[in-house]
């Protein structure tokens, strides 16, 4: 039942503090202190303070997620919201696949037009025809304005 | 500013390009705040990038014709089918949809237009006529001041944070850890970089505001996507009813100007508060003139001076938000914290140095500002009754749009792929941000405000040689210091009062 309320975020939180303190503790040049000609303070003060009170908030936020007992759930799963969630999780996956493949095959205009045609068509459940159409209006708008116009790259 | 400065700015801004990016700017603010799920916040963030490939004038004449116009047109939503194109129009849903019910819809999309134009323009007066004083009394700053001001702007993570002020604060510090990746800027050395030679400059605020506000917010609405509530909603714009008559008469005119100059001007100070933005401005100006009117009954049932109030009071906010960004460097809003980021990339640093070094790019913004309320009035009134058809472009058209948008735009601001990792993992912890209920406002609050203030309170405490009485012994310090312990405790005294009142309700 605590997965449901808080205590999923605060369990996040509480492992970026703790990592970026032991970050701290680990690496030998981010002092949190400092002698008094250099400020009294270091590069690791910030950082310090941010990694303890995201501990702390992190803490706080899972108390009260075991306290909300799953009376709060932030992922109320109807059949229509999982088919959803699935869909996020494609479109994320497909972006995630297209920065892989353009970083491997530093053609950004292949990838992007095979990104429009699957997001529209298998994502988005678009016909045929306007999954076509919009990756060649889409690519043309692109090239024309980033390209031709600004002569940006894109090269990863 | 002086005359003859804003008159040079004018002259300047006379060229062809910088009349087409401003028009392509309102044109596409237009339609941005016409359509359901995008906000001006989204549209500048995606434009911004597209703005460093152009000159300064031209690029900034495109950003303030989006911004202007993306804030009046979010009302053409809330007038045509009752849904607030952004927070701010929540007031001129009340109002505008009881008027296009009754067949007054053209009317009341001319009102939209007319005052929110009166209302940009009395807040873009008075920006002109109180930065430059305000901007006279940072000469006076110095680091120690710097920092507090800086972290004046960070205390008001509690106020963005909606009431969730443990989740607002706990993002506002991952934001401010974000802050300190890169080069430490007293010492030099690498923080959280893992080698990687892209994050030695930190992380970028645009490609975090692409992500956050951009492809995380297509992430949520496919999430919460109700496809045949969407269905049965285009339908029932399809529904054409009357529109009637643009432009309000000349007596309706002379009838609701005198309440909404004051509304202006209200709404300018409103908006000069940080994080204060359109939607309380509204919100207060519409309560207060409901207050005081002798129609006050009819607010919220198709009042057309409760709309003009509310389109007057959304655009005033702008000039006062602008006010707060130029002149002390702290976002008023969303959108001021992009354009705060912009000015930052841009190698400008708000404050004195706007109004002495850059005194002509700065008025050139002043002016261009008017000339965007200018040129959304025409705009705006010229396509009235043809803006309605933008409310039929279905959601999966913009969702994919806007995706593409993200990834292009996010790469462009440095040519940077890293930037377009960032943006992506930036919109995945955006999605869950959103369904967890957290406010994303403190992040942004955070990583923008979080260098400066490092940067200056290290910078004061090598100047005191480490004594951290260095800041409680300057007079504008000491100000500075009691306004963010108030912004504090306030929230605090808040809840207390709250409990108060709830004990004794119940023991009554």
């Amino acid at each position: 039942m605590i997965k449901k309320g808080d205590t999923i975020p605060g369990i996040f939180s509480i492992f970026i503090g703790a990592f970026a303190l032991i970050h701290n503790i680990l690496h030998p040049k981010m002092n949190i202190f400092a002698e008094p000609a250099r400020g009294g303070v270091g590069p690791g003060f910030i950082p310090f303070i941010c990694a303890v009170a995201l501990i702390v908030f992190g803490i706080i936020l899972v108390v009260r997620g075991i306290k909300q007992n799953g009376r709060v759930d932030y992922f109320q799963m109807t059949p229509e919201k999982k088919k959803n969630l699935k869909n996020v999780a494609f479109l994320a996956g497909l972006i995630a696949l297209v920065l892989i493949a353009w970083k491997v095959s530093t053609i950004f205009y292949v990838c992007l037009p095979i990104y429009c045609f699957v997001l529209n068509k298998f994502v988005l459940k678009q016909s045929t025809k306007f999954s076509v159409i919009f990756t060649a209006v889409m690519t043309a708008f692109i090239y024309g304005l980033f390209t031709i116009a600004f002569t940006i790259r894109f090269m990863p | 500013m002086s005359f003859d400065l804003l008159a040079t700015a004018f002259v300047e801004l006379l060229t062809p390009s910088v009349f087409l990016y401003l028009a392509i700017g309102v044109a596409l603010g237009t339609a941005i705040g016409a359509l359901p799920g995008l906000s001006a916040t989204m549209g500048v963030a995606l434009i911004t990038p597209i703005t460093f490939w152009l000159d300064k004038t031209d690029g900034f004449a495109m950003l303030m014709g989006l911004w202007n116009a993306a804030i009046f047109a979010g009302g053409i939503t809330a007038i045509l089918i009752n849904t607030p194109g952004t927070p701010a129009s929540l007031t001129q849903a009340w109002d505008g949809y009881p008027m296009y019910k009754e067949g007054k819809g053209g009317l009341a999309l001319g009102i939209n237009v007319v005052f929110s134009f009166i209302g940009g323009i009395i807040s873009t007066l008075l920006l002109i006529l109180l930065a430059s004083p305000i901007a006279k009394v940072t000469i006076k700053f110095g680091p120690a001041e710097y920092a507090l001001v800086a972290l004046f702007g960070m205390t008001m993570m509690i106020a963005v944070s909606n009431g969730k002020v443990v989740k607002g604060l706990m993002l506002g510090f991952l934001g401010l850890m974000l802050s300190t990746v890169g080069l430490d800027p007293i010492s030099g050395l690498q923080r959280y970089t893992f080698g990687n030679m892209s994050l030695q400059s930190g992380i970028s605020f645009i490609p975090v505001m692409i992500g956050i506000s951009g492809l995380a917010e297509v992430f949520h609405q496919m999430y919460e996507y109700n496809k045949e509530k969407a269905d049965a909603e285009r339908e029932a714009r399809k529904v054409n009813l009357s529109l009637g008559r643009v432009l309000p008469s000349r007596e309706e005119m002379k009838k609701w100007s005198p309440r909404c100059i004051i509304t202006g001007i209200v709404a300018t100070i409103i908006g000069a508060i940080p994080a204060a933005g359109g939607d309380i401005s509204a919100i207060i100006c519409w309560g207060n003139s409901k207050r005081f009117s002798k129609e006050g009954d009819k607010y919220g049932h198709g009042s057309a001076e409760g709309l003009a109030v509310s389109a007057t009071a959304n655009n005033g906010v702008i000039g006062g938000a602008m006010c707060t960004m130029l002149t002390l460097g702290i976002p008023g809003d969303a959108v001021t914290a992009v354009l705060l980021g912009s000015l930052m990339m841009y190698g400008l640093t708000p404050g004195h140095a706007m109004f002495a070094e850059n005194a002509g790019f700065t008025a050139q913004i002043m002016v261009l500002m008017v000339l965007a309320n200018l040129a959304f009035l025409v705009i705006g009134l010229a396509t009235a009754k043809v803006s309605a058809k933008f409310l039929n472009m279905s959601q999966p058209v913009v969702w994919a749009a806007v995706s593409v948008l993200c990834i292009v735009g996010s790469y462009c601001i440095n040519n940077s792929f890293v930037d377009v990792i960032v943006m992506f993992v930036m919109a995945i912890l955006g999605f869950f941000l959103k369904v967890y209920d957290f406010p994303s406002g403190p992040l942004i609050l955070g990583l923008l405000l979080g260098g400066t203030v490092e940067k200056n309170m290290r910078t004061a405490l090598v100047i005191s040689q480490g004594d951290w009485s260095y800041f409680v012994t300057r007079p504008i310090s000491i100000v500075l210091i009691v306004m963010i312990v108030l912004t504090f405790l306030f929230p605090v005294f808040q809840e207390l009062r709250k409990k108060k009142a709830k004990t004794a309700e119940a023991e009554a």
